[in-house]
């Protein structure tokens, strides 16, 4: 029963983690980035590349924000910023960066599981539960995660002016805001969470070029579902997440992986703007 | 048609000329480039990016493979089951259409449910046991292979009839729908046509013929495997519709072809880099050639026609001619209810009420304004009529009957016709189809073009005093913005409204083309008893037009009375205080 | 091009013309390679093999085992005089492109045989192609079994032969009479863990659970709660290769279980690459380098020399490779031709002694093979903790002499 409750929370905050990246760049470019599971992946490989320096697996957790943030910083400019406006388009040119990063991952490091030294914290005994730390030291990382971001878009310049073209960038532009530049932050920020949670994936994980294409669907319905708002994102990663975990309990493995995409479909259908907009 | 002749008699001379090697591979590609002609008719012509083309294609080789397992091969059995397993994509295609095209639903959710479909079919298919193969797949299903020779004329000659008759539907009346849904998908509803139906019954169709390919492919091949309905074949087709060209047909037929070739000698020597290429090439295109490989080579080519074309030659697409309905126009039968009975409609955003509890009650022959400062709610008012899902409460009664929480296409079938603030018109499509697609007197077909349009006679009368006639051939982007709205002004008069709902119909147009307006809709309302409601910020041409004035402050109905009252009343001298130009 | 569609029935010709030019850049070459199968000439063997895709991984260490055994091979003077030569085609580690990859060999390049590592999928795609043309297919990997053809030889293990043995092994060691069994929803994972189970019933013992998960999921916990509450005393799995079994070990070990795993889609290379989080798993294979015989050592030595750093470690899916092409070389010399009908016939009569004991196709032709478990330890390295000697295929293929 422990052990089903802290799966249920563990589960709900590697969701929230996976999709948070997605739903900042959704939520301020009104785009689905396809390169998420892309820049993921990068975050994973960066421990690769810490272990072949000798650093210590922890580093992993800033040097992936850092390089999906920075291969983020080079794509937005090159390629996003040419297609504002042409929304369907930017879908395709980011799933076309996602061949790229991939292919480049591929050429640089071969196609095969990476060895990687991860960070190791042993289990501890909840209730009488032996649990996973990690996998539970991820539920207060997505906290104090989720309170920074909730902090940056409540409290700083750019949060404010990127809840205002959040509202209308049209009438944001004509203020004199530079929508230029807010966007350019929400899609290196976005990136850079992706990184992190490809980091924090790594000891769960296979280091391997596909390492962040399971997340991706999820990832999609979840910040269809929940537009804007990461408030809405922990209820409904909490939800679906603990639907998964009963579905998996109930059910079998094949019919929990498929519960997540169902239930956002669904939901969508009945309230196609999820749980906030409208 | 003589170009698909002769891209039949190059299949037939083609044949024997290719290595069995080469064949083999182009039997593949042309099966692929079946696949990417029906992703270029949804996404290059109707604007739904799908990326569950493969799921289908694969549906189609999976059914024949199983049937054939199941039952054994026999010609006889392979048609059943390519008729079964074509009808299984329909069926499929049918429920993820109903799934992704309804009024909540945009591109965004379909092109994901679509991208999500992929990986569900991966999956199916590797828990599908013995009776799909799981990850093995199935092979050796066809006891007695097609031969390459065979299967080469068999996939080509697929290839060019469903080539052939993507073209002739582009080209036909129902293709001029397909373009303007792409172009304008809320005109297009606005306009009365089912938008989701028609897009449900391509999606259908286009998996029905993806089906085929796959299931063709499955007896040529000899073989299935889970990555036939994969989201990397689904979204390999979106990339062979961008790179070749989308809205071309003939551009993704290309480049899946000539993709799957060089997939076939490079992936061998440079598999990652030629991946990566791919990758970039795709990239490229989509961010600065967005008409693919197809616009870059027909630029020279369109250039040497301009050069070598005869000044004063033939118009291209023949001669084009709109002529006025000469049947009567039967005046609308009596009833004792008013045309147009508006009961405490209201409508709020959260706490904010844009329209409250406003009521009207208006017959044909009225020309109704509605005047009231910026954010009145006029615009958000006119909505909750040509719109049933709009309206937060209350209730619109259209020649009797309730328009409850109908959409807008069926609304504009009960005779509302609305004319938006900012000319909304087709911007690809040349003036004369914007008013075919307009007028809805027929089915549209799906082979033939129309060439000679009868339009109602106000709707003719519209484009005769603005000289659109003169214009029938151009690009709407290229018309100016005067003859934009009256563009879309024609159009909503090709549907025949008996409410007409008008936003600023005369922004942008000249003092004489004002004046013609004016004349046009007097006389709409005169001859053919129409309702007219206008949200007009000139107040001249108000007091000029109406029979009724609404004013609308803050939402709310301030008063409902003939012009001279309105314009004397102290009551709209008050809101109007401060703000010096008057009514504007 | 948006809306400007005017042309389009014009030019249906045009793409065939444009498939037509494309097709005219890679036809030439076609005959001046036919009939290097029969006749005078190099003996040329096609080798499709995952060059990109899930296979990538061990393609290189298989091509190397194929180019090891040519040369040793041609360095002995050849077969009947002539050199043996390799080709090597990528399948694309699927069906898709090995249908490609069978088609290039069999009808362009016009190969004497294959020899090919690959996934069961691709042998699915390119058996047809191969018994079309009657050409002698030698498939080197483990599979699920009972693949039949008179063309088709098949030398490495089926299920049965790595799971009896094993399973028989920890009842013994570990007492385990309660077992959970773990794999990826697919059909060489259902097919071993059902191997599994029959093995476990039969010596009374019990299944408490099994579990699969889709062939790409990595994530595990809901099974591994599952185990968690049914407390067994020993696991077995059967994942994909790869990402799945990485991250399984990974979320295993994560987890603080203390049961006994036998992992059977485990091999030494992925043990070293995972490192700790694979520490006390154990895992059967019909190779292992650490093999102490003198042939093993000879071919270590052997590939270092040729390969030097380049060297890929052998391991369980090269080594069969390096079989097969031996096997191949053998069966021509001594049917005395290239003859396809010649070479099958004289297939199943062969047997080469190599690192790993020796192997003949004699069994309904499949291969008795020599199976060691091994155990990794906390440094990812593999040690062999029992050897269980030759163990016979069985019954696969009974319509087969």
């Amino acid at each position: 029963m422990v052990g089903l409750l802290l799966d249920c929370l563990t589960t709900s905050a590697l969701l929230f983690l996976v999709t948070v990246g997605l739903l900042i760049i959704f939520g301020m470019m009104r785009i689905i980035n396809f390169a998420h599971g892309a820049f993921i992946t990068v975050g994973a490989y960066s421990s690769v590349v810490a272990g072949q320096y000798g650093l210590s697996p922890w580093l992993t957790l800033i040097l992936g924000p850092l390089a999906a943030g920075a291969i983020g910083a080079i794509a937005e400019p090159l390629v996003l910023r040419r297609l504002y406006g042409r929304q369907l388009d930017t879908i395709l040119a980011t799933w076309g960066l996602a061949l790229i990063i991939t292919q480049l991952v591929t050429l640089k490091f071969g196609r095969g599981t990476q060895p990687v030294d991860s960070i190791d914290l042993g289990t501890v005994t909840v209730l009488g539960t032996p649990y996973s730390s990690y996998r539970l030291a991820v539920i207060p990382l997505v906290l104090v995660l989720s309170i920074a971001i909730l902090l940056i878009l409540r409290r700083t310049r750019y949060g404010l002016v990127g809840r205002a073209v959040i509202m209308d960038d049209d009438l944001a532009q004509t203020l004199g805001v530079n929508v230029k530049r807010v966007r350019f932050t929400s899609f290196v920020l976005g990136s850079a969470i992706a990184g992190l949670a490809g980091a924090v994936l790594v000891p769960m994980s296979s280091v391997d070029p596909n390492l962040g294409l399971p997340w991706l669907i999820n990832a999609f319905l979840i910040s269809l579902l929940v537009g804007v708002s990461t408030t809405a994102l922990a209820f409904a990663s909490l939800a679906l997440g603990s639907a998964q975990v009963l579905v998996g309990l109930s059910f079998n493995s094949v019919s929990a992986t498929l519960a997540i995409p169902v239930l956002a479909v669904v939901l969508l259908r009945l309230r196609a703007h999820g749980f906030v907009r409208g | 048609m003589g170009g698909a002749l002769l891209a039949v008699a190059a299949l037939l001379a083609s044949g024997p000329l290719l290595g069995d090697y080469d064949r083999s591979i182009l039997v593949q590609g042309m099966l692929f480039a079946v696949a990417a002609v029906t992703v270029d008719i949804l996404w290059g012509y109707t604007g739904v990016l799908s990326y569950a083309q493969s799921v289908f294609f694969g549906l189609g080789a999976y059914g024949l493979a199983i049937y054939s397992v199941e039952f054994g091969f026999s010609w006889t059995g392979a048609v059943i089951a390519i008729v079964l397993s074509a009808v299984a994509a329909c069926v499929v295609a049918l429920l993820l259409g109903l799934l992704s095209f309804h009024s909540k639903a945009d591109w965004l959710y379909v092109a994901t449910v679509t991208f999500a479909a992929t990986f569900a079919f991966e999956k199916v298919i590797l828990a599908g046991g013995s009776l799909t193969g799981s990850s093995s797949g199935l092979s050796g299903f066809v006891l007695q292979p097609v031969g390459i020779a065979d299967g080469y004329r068999l996939s080509g000659l697929l290839l060019i009839a469903v080539t052939l008759g993507a073209c002739l539907l582009v080209r036909s009346d129902a293709g001029r729908v397909m373009r303007a849904i792409r172009e304008n998908e809320g005109r297009s509803q606005y306009l009365g046509i089912r938008v989701h139906r028609v897009k449900i019954l391509l999606f259908a169709v286009a998996a029905c013929v993806a089906a085929i390919a796959g299931s063709l492919y499955a007896t040529t091949q000899n073989v299935v495997a889970p990555d036939l309905g994969g989201f990397q074949l689904g979204t390999a087709m979106v990339i062979w519709a961008a790179v070749g060209g989308r809205g071309t047909l003939l551009g993704p037929v290309g480049a899946a072809i000539g993709i799957n070739h060089l997939n076939a000698y490079l992936s061998g020597s440079i598999p990652f880099l030629w991946q990566l290429v791919l990758g970039l090439v795709f990239v490229l295109v989509v961010t600065y050639a967005p008409g693919g490989a197809a616009s870059l080579i027909g630029f020279p080519i369109r250039w040497l026609q301009s050069k070598l074309r005869v000044p004063g030659g033939s118009m291209p697409g023949g001669l084009l001619t709109v002529v006025p309905h000469m049947k009567a126009h039967e005046a609308s039968a009596r009833t004792t209810r008013p045309l147009l009975e508006v009961t405490d409609v209201s409508r709020s955003f959260g706490s904010f009420h844009a329209v409250k509890a406003v009521a009207l009650a208006a017959d044909g022959g009225e020309i109704v304004s509605i005047v009231g400062p910026n954010g009145a709610g006029k615009s958000t008012f006119m909505r909750c009529i040509s719109d049933g899902g709009y309206r937060t409460s209350g209730s619109v009664r259209v020649a009797g009957s309730d328009i409850g929480r109908l959409t807008p296409d069926v609304i504009s079938r009960l005779g509302v016709g609305q004319k938006f603030q900012t000319a909304s018109v087709f911007a690809s499509l040349s003036v004369f189809e914007c008013l075919s697609v307009a007028t809805r007197a027929r089915r549209p077909s799906i082979w033939r073009r129309t060439s000679q349009l009868e339009i109602p006679a106000p709707a003719f009368e519209i484009i005769q005093m603005t000289g659109l006639d003169r214009l029938l051939h151009h690009t709407v982007s290229g018309l100016s913005h005067g003859q934009k709205q009256s563009l879309e002004l024609a159009m909503v008069m090709c549907t025949e409204p008996r409410v007409i709902l008008l936003d600023e119909p005369t922004a942008g147009l000249s003092q004489t083309e004002r004046a013609a307006i004016g004349a046009v809709l007097r006389k709409i309302a005169t001859d053919h008893l129409a309702l007219l409601i206008l949200v007009e910020h000139d107040l001249d041409f108000v007091q000029e037009i109406s029979s009724r004035v609404l004013v609308l402050h803050h939402g709310e109905l301030l008063m409902d009375g003939t012009v001279s009252e309105v314009v004397s009343s102290e009551l709209v001298q008050e809101i109007y205080t401060g703000s010096p130009a008057g009514m504007e | 091009m948006r809306g400007n569609h005017r042309r389009i029935g014009r030019g249906v010709a045009g793409s065939l013309a444009m498939a037509l030019l494309l097709a005219g850049c890679g036809g030439g070459d076609s005959a001046t390679e036919a009939g290097a199968g029969a006749g005078s000439g190099d003996i040329v063997i096609g080798v499709p093999v995952g060059l990109s895709g899930a296979n990538s991984v061990v393609a290189p260490s298989v091509v190397q085992a194929s180019e090891l055994a040519v040369d040793e091979i041609n360095k002995a003077g050849g077969v009947l005089g002539r050199k043996i030569k390799l080709k090597v085609y990528d399948d694309r580690s699927g069906a898709e492109g090995a249908a490609q990859a069978f088609t290039t060999a069999i009808i362009k390049d016009k190969v004497a045989a294959i020899v090919a590592m690959e996934t069961s999928s691709a042998r699915n795609a390119g058996q047809p192609i191969a018994a079309k043309t009657n050409t002698p297919y030698i498939y080197t990997s483990p599979y699920e079994g009972a693949a039949c053809g008179a063309n088709l030889f098949l030398d490495g293990p089926v299920p049965v032969q790595m799971v009896e043995p094993s399973a028989q092994y920890f009842a013994e060691k570990f007492q385990a009479k309660t077992w959970f069994l773990i794999g990826s929803d697919y059909a060489y994972g259902r097919g071993q863990l059902a191997h599994v189970r029959s093995v476990v019933e039969a010596a009374g013992g019990k299944v408490v659970g099994e579990e699969y998960n889709p062939v790409d999921a990595s994530d595990w916990s809901s099974i591994l709660q599952k185990v968690r509450s049914a407390k067994p005393d020993a696991i077995a799995t059967a994942t994909a290769g790869g990402a799945p079994n990485v991250s399984f070990l990974k979320q295993w070990k994560q987890g603080g279980f203390e049961q006994p795993s036998l992992n059977l889609s485990l091999d030494e290379g992925t043990a070293e690459t995972i490192g700790a989080a694979a520490e006390g798993v154990y895992f059967p294979s019909q190779y292992f380098t650490g093999i102490e015989s003198e042939k093993n050592r000879a071919f270590l030595e052997a590939l270092k020399a040729k390969f030097g750093a380049e060297a890929k470690t052998p391991n369980f899916l090269s080594v069969p490779q390096y079989y097969g092409i031996h096997l191949y070389a053998l069966a021509v010399e001594k049917a005395g031709s290239t003859t396809s009908a010649a070479v099958i016939k004289a297939l199943p009569t062969v047997s080469f002694d190599g690192p790993a004991g020796p192997v003949s196709m004699n069994k309904q032709h499949h291969a008795g093979l020599n199976i060691w478990l091994g155990q990794a330890d906390a440094t990812g390295k593999t040690q062999i903790t029992e050897d269980f000697g030759a163990v016979d295929p069985g019954a696969q293929c009974p319509d087969l002499k």
